[in-house]
This record gives C-alpha cells, sequence and structure tokens, in this order.
C-alpha cells in the first residue's frame, strides 16, 4: 500500500491527507542557529532516541543521510514529498536526516526549520488516520527526547506560526471543475477568508499546477488538534460537494466538449514525444476528470498516480542516473508516460 | 504642520507607510519622535512592512514569509532585550520571524502576546499536552534538589555551621557535575 498511489475516501476530489507535526529539542538552539557540532548532536541524538534497539522499527524505517545525496536524488524525494522543497535544496554539509518508513506513509525530517518535522500522508481524504500516524512517532520521540514545550504556549518551534499544536493538517484537492467553470479564484479567496491556507502543490512557493491545490490549517495555537481536524475537514466536504457539482453541470452542459478535450488529453498522453511537467500535469488533471466521470472505463486512478509519481524533473533524471538537458528530459518523461500507459492496458 | 502625537511642537519627522497597498502618512516633532523609538529605524516603530497573512497564498505567497517579518506594535518596544541562552534579540526576531531557542519564548515573554494575537489570533495552546520525558524528569528532580541544597546551604552558613555548609556544598558541586555528564542521560 502506498499513499500517492492508492485511493482512499473521496478520492475523485482528495488526491492525498497529510498531516505534519512539528518538535524541537529544549535545550538546543532552533537549526537555523546551530553550528555544525550542535547540528551533529541534535541529529544523533534524535535517530538514536527513534531507533533505540528496536529492531522491528528499524527494519521499518530507512535513515537517509540528506547530506551524502545529490541535489537531485533529494529533489526526487521532495517530488514525492517525503521530505520538503526547502530541505532537499539546503545544501550539504548541514545534517539534514530524514527517517522514512519504509511503506512512504511516515516521514521524520531532522534539522529543517524545526530539530523535528514528523508528517505523515494517507491517500484520498483521511486526515484522522494521517494524525494517529504522526502522533506514533512523536510519541516515540517525546518519551525519549527533552521536547521544547511550555505550559502557556504549546510545542515551542522556530516560527510563531506553528507554535502551539505544532500542527498542519492538509490535503492535496484536484480542482478541474472549479476551475474550468471559472470558479476558482473565488473558491480560494473563500477558503483563505475562513482561515485556511491553499497553496500549489510542491507546498510553500509553489504555484498551482494540473489544478491541484494543497489547503492546510492555518492556526496553530489556540485550537485542538482535533478541532483543527474537524474544522478542515468539514470545510472540505462543502468543497469536495461544490467540485463535483460543478463538474456534473459542466458534462451536462456540454458533454461533446468536454468528452473531446478528455480524450484529445488522453491521446496526447499517449502519443506525445515530448512532454514538459507543466503539460503532463495539465493533462493528466483532464484524464482524471475524465475518469471521474466515468469516460476512460479502462484506466485506473492508481495508473494515473503512478504516472504522477516519476514525473518530475528531478525523478526522471534520477530514474536515469545521468545529467540530462530539459529536452531530453522532455523525451524521457514522454516515453514514461506512454510506456505506462501501455502497461495499464488503457 | 503639528506632531499628530503632542499637537504643540512642528514636526520634524515624516514617515510614510504603505501596508496592503495601502498608503498612510505620520509626522512627528523630534521629541515626540524620540520617544516613540523613531529615529534609528523607522520600522522601529511601524514595525517592518509585511502582513503575515495579508498576501495572497497562491502563486508563491505563503502563510509566513520569513523576509516579512512580524507586524506593527501599538508603542515603541525595546530593542536591546536578548535571550541569554541564544544570544538572538527580539530585534532579530523581528526581522527574521524566527526564535532563535525555546528560551526565547522566556526571554521575550513580555512582548509575545501581541505578536501570537496578530499572527495566530490567540496567545494560548489548548491542545495536546507534552509528557515531560525520563530526561525532563530528571533535569527536574535535579533542579528541585539543588535548589531544597542551596536553601539550606545558605541557612547552615547564616548559623555559622560550617561543617554542614562545606558537606552541602560538596553536594552541591557533585550534583552539578552529574548533570552536565554528557552520558548521564543514557545511564539509567
Amino acid at each position: 500500500m502506498t499513499w500517492y498511489i492508492d485511493q482512499g475516501p473521496d478520492s475523485d476530489v482528495m488526491i492525498s491527507s497529510r498531516v505534519r507535526l512539528a518538535r524541537n529539542l529544549e535545550q538546543v538552539p532552533f537549526p537555523h542557529r546551530m553550528d555544525a557540532q550542535t547540528a551533529r548532536k541534535a541529529a544523533d541524538e534524535i535517530v538514536k532516541a527513534f531507533f533505540q534497539d528496536d529492531t522491528e522499527r528499524k527494519r521499518h524505517y530507512l535513515l537517509v543521510d540528506l547530506d551524502s545525496l545529490s541535489l537531485e536524488d533529494r529533489l526526487a524525494l521532495a517530488e514525492k514529498r517525503l521530505i520538503s522543497e526547502d530541505l532537499a535544496k539546503a545544501g550539504d554539509g548541514s545534517f539534514h536526516r530524514a527517517m522514512i518508513s519504509r511503506d512512504e506513509s511516515v516521514s521524520i525530517m531532522i534539522n529543517e526549520e524545526d530539530h523535528i518535522r514528523i508528517q505523515s500522508m494517507q491517500p484520498g481524504l483521511n486526515l484522522e488516520q494521517a494524525f494517529d500516524g504522526a502522533k506514533q512517532a512523536a510519541s516515540i520521540l517525546e518519551r525519549e527526547l527533552p521536547v521544547a514545550y511550555h505550559e502557556k504556549y504549546g510545542y515551542l518551534t522556530a516560527c510563531p506560526t506553528n507554535t502551539g499544536t505544532g500542527m498542519r493538517a492538509s490535503v492535496m484537492a484536484h480542482l478541474p471543475g472549479l476551475a474550468m467553470g471559472g470558479r476558482i479564484k473565488d473558491t480560494v479567496d473563500g477558503l483563505i477568508k475562513l482561515g485556511f491556507a491553499v497553496r500549489g502543490h510542491y507546498g510553500e512557493h509553489s504555484k498551482s499546477q494540473g489544478n491541484l491545490f494543497q489547503i492546510s490549517n492555518q492556526l496553530t495555537l489556540g485550537i485542538s488538534e482535533e478541532d483543527l481536524i474537524n474544522d478542515l475537514k468539514r470545510m472540505l466536504q462543502q468543497l469536495i460537494e461544490q467540485e463535483r457539482g460543478v463538474r456534473r453541470e459542466l458534462y451536462r452542459r456540454q458533454p461533446l466538449l468536454l468528452e473531446d478535450r478528455v480524450m484529445r488529453a488522453f491521446a496526447t498522453l499517449k502519443s506525445a514525444r515530448l512532454m514538459t511537467h507543466e503539460e503532463a500535469t495539465e493533462l493528466l488533471s483532464t484524464v482524471r476528470l475524465g475518469m471521474a466521470l466515468g469516460l476512460l472505463p479502462n484506466l485506473q486512478p492508481s495508473d494515473v498516480n503512478r504516472i504522477y509519481a516519476l514525473i518530475g524533473p528531478a525523478s526522471i533524471q534520477k530514474a536515469h542516473g545521468q545529467a540530462m538537458t530539459p529536452a531530453e528530459r522532455d523525451s524521457a518523461r514522454a516515453t514514461a508516460v506512454r510506456d505506462l500507459l501501455e502497461r495499464s492496458g488503457a | 504642520m503639528l506632531c499628530e502625537r503632542c499637537q504643540k511642537q512642528e514636526a520634524t519627522i515624516h514617515v510614510t507607510q504603505t501596508r496592503q497597498g495601502k498608503t498612510t502618512e505620520h509626522h512627528f516633532c523630534d521629541s515626540c519622535a524620540r520617544e516613540l523609538g523613531i529615529g534609528h529605524s523607522i520600522t522601529d516603530y511601524f514595525g517592518t512592512i509585511g502582513n503575515l497573512f495579508g498576501s495572497g497564498m497562491l502563486g508563491g505567497g505563503s502563510a509566513f514569509n520569513h523576509t516579512g517579518g512580524i507586524p506593527a506594535f501599538g508603542a515603541a518596544v525595546p530593542r536591546n532585550i536578548t535571550c541569554p541562552r541564544c544570544g538572538q534579540t527580539f530585534e532579530q526576531f523581528r526581522h527574521t520571524g524566527l526564535f532563535g531557542c525555546s528560551q526565547c519564548y522566556t526571554a521575550f515573554a513580555d512582548l509575545l502576546d501581541p505578536v501570537f494575537r496578530r499572527v495566530q489570533g490567540n496567545t494560548r495552546h489548548i491542545g495536546h499536552k507534552h509528557e515531560p520525558s525520563e530526561a525532563q524528569l530528571r533535569a527536574e528532580r535535579l533542579s528541585t534538589r539543588l535548589s531544597e541544597l542551596k536553601h539550606a546551604l545558605k541557612l547552615a552558613v547564616d548559623e555559622e555551621n560550617y561543617e554542614q555548609a562545606a558537606r552541602l556544598r560538596d553536594e552541591i558541586r557533585q550534583l552539578q557535575q552529574a548533570g552536565t555528564q554528557p552520558d548521564e542521560r543514557g545511564k539509567t
């Protein structure tokens, strides 16, 4: 089972759910003020506290020394959302580590903006289970480590936007209907007014591509973890209904136009020889919409997810194991997409 | 033009501030400007320009832009508060938007409520509580024992019971040394 390939609740609109918890060591400066020696000591302490002598946990989790990986390899991990883009780009020598579960559903980043960033992922809309995963990893670490906690302010983090619960609960929402219907701007503005954050696919600094939006709670102080998740979930359920309604309405009004668009996207994915990442994500978005409307009965959502996970620039480069020009990447990407679609039999 | 604060002296310092597309002007006399802490840097009074939640979250805007800083305060802010553990000043915190270490929260405590009210709309955590780890409990027990011993030492000195005082001092030294041993935490 892999969270970024499998289907989950409401997967037609909500691709995946993630809960992130930030924790810090009490006696150690936050990562942006650590020297190399302190960073190494903190990293060692966190890794030791997590694994201890638990052979089962050692089997289940992989320790990744990010400093020893190439930039491409780190970016490939970020494209799979197993580490943050900031951490991938942070460069060598800062004792960045990640402990990633073999099923890739839980990843613990060390020495990111905070000493510890735990993230737990699930397919579809399933924030509760994602929260459980993060909570479990946090409690192992909190049992062993002197974690920075304040009676009034809760969990102490480097940035005051994370103080309190240290929790960011988010979903990756696919909203092609609202986008085609010209309602995406109003929707996003509305979400922001309600106190949620909306970003592009790869998080903080990215634009939306392929109608994918990361929606998360904005506040972390003065509200409990459960209430944060429930508020987000209640809003998302309304959003899901809106998106489904618009999709149905678009199809009812102009079935031929929509079918044509879906089939053209599918045909391009099956035949193109050169494909940029942006074009691929746009086409996959249209194909996903087509699947949700029952227009591509032979294609499985997991096939699209599998393609999606492999077409990022760094992932393509990593698969080829050598430096590539953008044109070479576009060619390799088009080939990879064709191969995967062929194998899926659609 | 008269100073907008005292309405008595001639305004000599003029400040133009643009925030969220709106431009406002402020005019102060020398002495009011000094009292407000304006002079070294205008942003000391008005806060660094940038609103945590003002910019659109899409297309490059982030929930917290680290160059954006912490928003304005309603009064002049002391500039020289420094965290005793990591050495970060409150000014640096306002500029980068990042605390230097967990102790900064205590060092800047008197100034943080407005920050959290603005950033989070709240000043008190009500979520899950952290159960202290074994290491933290040990450190707490050590610190309690040390304060007890130091109190007893003071009494012994006051009573001129020097034999007792020497014994207590040795015990305190031993405990302090044990507390700073790097491997002590892993031993039990």
